[in-house]
């Protein structure tokens, strides 16, 4: 039986010179098969975890490793493109037709022009953006443009799928859409969701992960994580209010 | 769409952008008059003298492009590309090419135009574009350094002005003219353009675009082994280049070592520089009507009368021609030309000696160049004028000085010159 996908992190040390502290300082993480929810207030360093472990922002020490491969090493190319990133804010241009808009991240993750036109209807269709493939970036609602990132996002095919905020700025409805997509998006077997609604965290994550000031406070199982710290209401948020509290005394 | 073009714009944008680019570009190629029509040579430097202002609006083009490139959120889709370097520089590539596009238009026009006007071409000179090419590269990295690393459109402007601003700069000697391209004074006579001084440019320019189009964006060009050593190949050649270029006088032309004539027209014969053969026909056939006067006296006209080329002594018995710089551009040239030319028999080299030659020598030809005029029926003395009586006396009392003068000028002897008795 071969072994599961494993995204590792290792002494990981990233910076923003020239601040000397530590924007993220993970001595060991391992994101296994499944979804794990990525939970911390602003400027916890979700965003530069995310980035890093997306080979996007080489950090100042330490290695991350997909499948015991280091993803700044000698093979970076092969590895990064198994991975897929939806960014925090993606703002094309907005003259760009939709079609456009994928093939050209589909060109920017050095996916060959032939490969990413055979992919783009299914694409298209698996975030519900087929009929619009002509209509200008520009002319899309806000939850249409996200679920286009989500495609871009999906353009290697990855097998690790790193999601910024993916729900940030959308109205409910389509927060709940969005998050229906997300939980039937086939292929990838690593997903990591950052996000600060705990509400989308609990239901679409398997496991969460608690950061704080760049240091993980909790890496676990969700469910069990909101039972045992969310209180009688089994609040997640509770769960992780109360999780950074205890992190913090 | 071209991915090439993603971030300059819709279609009918980059359209508007290059036609723009063409019509500012119009600007300084015409902002002195076409006199560039009397040498390809002239009409080619006048072409790439355009990126005076393609330059600095593709800067803030460029500026503009980056600008929408750094705040869209893509940079970590950059970063993880196969060669990050390839799609941050995409946009500065393709702002080249659409200025590169609009200059090469703009001196494909200028070059077909003096052609059309009868200047002769010299194709093997086209090659100058090539560190013309340089320096806009060099202009677009300043946009693309301010839009990608300020972030900020309202620097869009500011890239247009500083590039501007360097080409001022290099201009008036302030720094190394890195960032100047053509504009030059003359006629290209005789004349081409310096393969060392252009290219001594070219490598400076592209230094400097390599080491701008890096800090743009460090993570990004700065990543492979290859870009590195292509990037510190440029910056450190184009240094040396820039020292280079900084010390010692470098001219952007140099004279030709033979510099080829087109001679026309018997008694007298004409010969003008091949670069710069417009005003040929209207000269021979203004010094002919006039060379009359001299030949019905039995004076000997010399064997031809020559342009005076740079670096180019004039031969034994040639004599000289005397044209303004505009006038061997131009189509026609004065009937004053044609009779001081013909009162030069010899370009003596009392005429470009340190010392001036003797003040009769000025008098002498003007007073000779007026009577040729006169007596072409070309001009009426004033009734001012000192030499109204002498001029207005008959042949036999002119013929001794004009004989005398005439020999006297042809062989030199400048010191022996004297005006006629009561002018």
């Amino acid at each position: 039986m071969p072994e599961a996908l494993s995204l590792r992190a290792v002494g990981l040390r990233c910076r923003y010179p020239p601040a000397t502290a530590d924007a993220v300082a993970i001595d060991d993480l391992a994101l296994g098969p499944g979804s794990t929810g990525l939970v911390g207030i602003n400027g916890a360093g979700k965003t530069t975890l995310l980035l890093t472990l997306a080979g996007a922002r080489r950090p100042q020490a330490g290695a991350v490793t997909l499948d015991g491969a280091d993803l700044y090493g000698p093979h970076r190319r092969e590895l990064v493109g198994r991975i897929g990133l939806m960014p925090q804010s993606l703002d094309l241009p907005a003259e760009l037709r939709v079609a456009d808009a994928l093939s050209y991240v589909g060109w920017l993750r050095g996916v060959p022009r032939r490969v990413a036109a055979l992919r783009e209807p299914e694409l298209l269709a698996a975030v519900g953006l087929q009929p619009r493939r002509d209509e200008r970036v520009g002319r899309l609602s806000g939850g249409m443009r996200r679920r286009l990132v989500l495609a871009t996002a999906l353009v290697t095919e990855p097998a690790v799928l790193l999601l910024d905020e993916p729900t940030t700025g959308l109205d409910p409805e389509q927060r709940a859409g969005l998050r229906t997509l997300l939980l039937d998006l086939p292929g990838a077997t690593v997903t990591v969701l950052s996000s600060h609604v705990m509400e989308d965290v609990e239901r679409m994550t398997s496991r969460i992960l608690v950061l704080d000031d760049g240091r993980v406070l909790h890496h676990g199982e969700t469910a069990p994580f909101v039972v045992e710290h969310g209180g009688p209401e089994r609040s997640a948020e509770l769960a992780f209010l109360a999780t950074l509290a205890r992190g913090r005394s | 769409m071209t991915r090439g073009l993603t971030w300059l714009g819709d279609r009918r944008t980059v359209v508007l952008t290059l036609l723009g680019l063409v019509a500012v570009g119009l600007v300084p190629v015409l902002s002195d008059g076409t006199d560039w029509l009397g040498s390809w040579k002239l009409a080619l430097d006048r072409g790439t003298f355009s990126l005076t202002l393609i330059g600095p609006v593709a800067a803030g083009v460029a500026c503009t492009a980056y600008v929408r490139l750094a705040t869209s959120g893509v940079e970590p889709l950059v970063q993880t590309a196969r060669r990050p370097w390839w799609p941050w520089l995409r946009p500065a590539l393709a702002t080249w090419g659409l200025g590169a596009a609009a200059m090469l238009t703009t001196t494909l026009g200028t070059t077909v135009a003096a052609q059309a006007a009868g200047s002769v071409p010299y194709p093997r000179t086209l090659w100058v574009l090539l560190p013309a090419l340089c320096v806009l590269a060099a202009q677009v990295a300043v946009g693309a350094l301010l839009g990608g690393a300020g972030r900020r459109r309202w620097l869009a402007p500011v890239a247009a002005a500083a590039t501007f601003g360097l080409g001022v700069l290099g201009a008036v000697g302030v720094v190394p003219e890195v960032f100047r391209a053509g504009g030059l004074t003359g006629s290209y006579a005789g004349e081409t353009f310096d393969v060392t001084t252009h290219a001594l440019q070219a490598g400076a320019a592209l230094g400097v675009a390599a080491a701008l189009l890096t800090l743009s964006n460090r993570a990004a060009v700065w990543r492979s082994w290859t870009t590195r050593a292509v990037v510190l190949g440029l910056v450190l050649g184009g240094g040396a280049c820039y020292v280079a270029f900084g010390h010692g006088t470098h001219e952007s032309t140099r004279p030709l070592a033979e510099p080829a004539l087109v001679c026309r027209g018997h008694a007298p014969r004409v010969c003008l520089a091949r670069e710069t053969t417009r005003p040929l026909d209207d000269l021979v056939r203004r010094m002919q009507r006039q060379a009359v006067a001299l030949t019905d006296l039995d004076i000997a006209l010399p064997v031809r009368f020559v342009q005076p080329r740079p670096g180019t002594d004039p031969a034994p018995g040639d004599g000289g021609l005397q044209l303004y710089v505009e006038e061997e551009l131009a189509g026609e040239v004065s009937d004053e030309t044609a009779a001081r030319s013909l009162a030069t028999p010899a370009e003596c080299p009392a005429y470009r000696g340190d010392a001036p030659p003797p003040e009769a020598s000025f008098d002498a030809r003007r007073l000779l160049a007026r009577w040729l005029l006169v007596r072409a029926g070309l001009l009426e003395p004033g009734a001012d004028d000192q030499d109204r009586a002498w001029l207005a006396s008959g042949t036999d009392e002119q013929r001794p000085w004009v004989v005398a003068t005439y020999d006297r000028l042809r062989t030199c002897r400048l010191g022996e010159l004297r005006l006629p008795a009561g002018v």
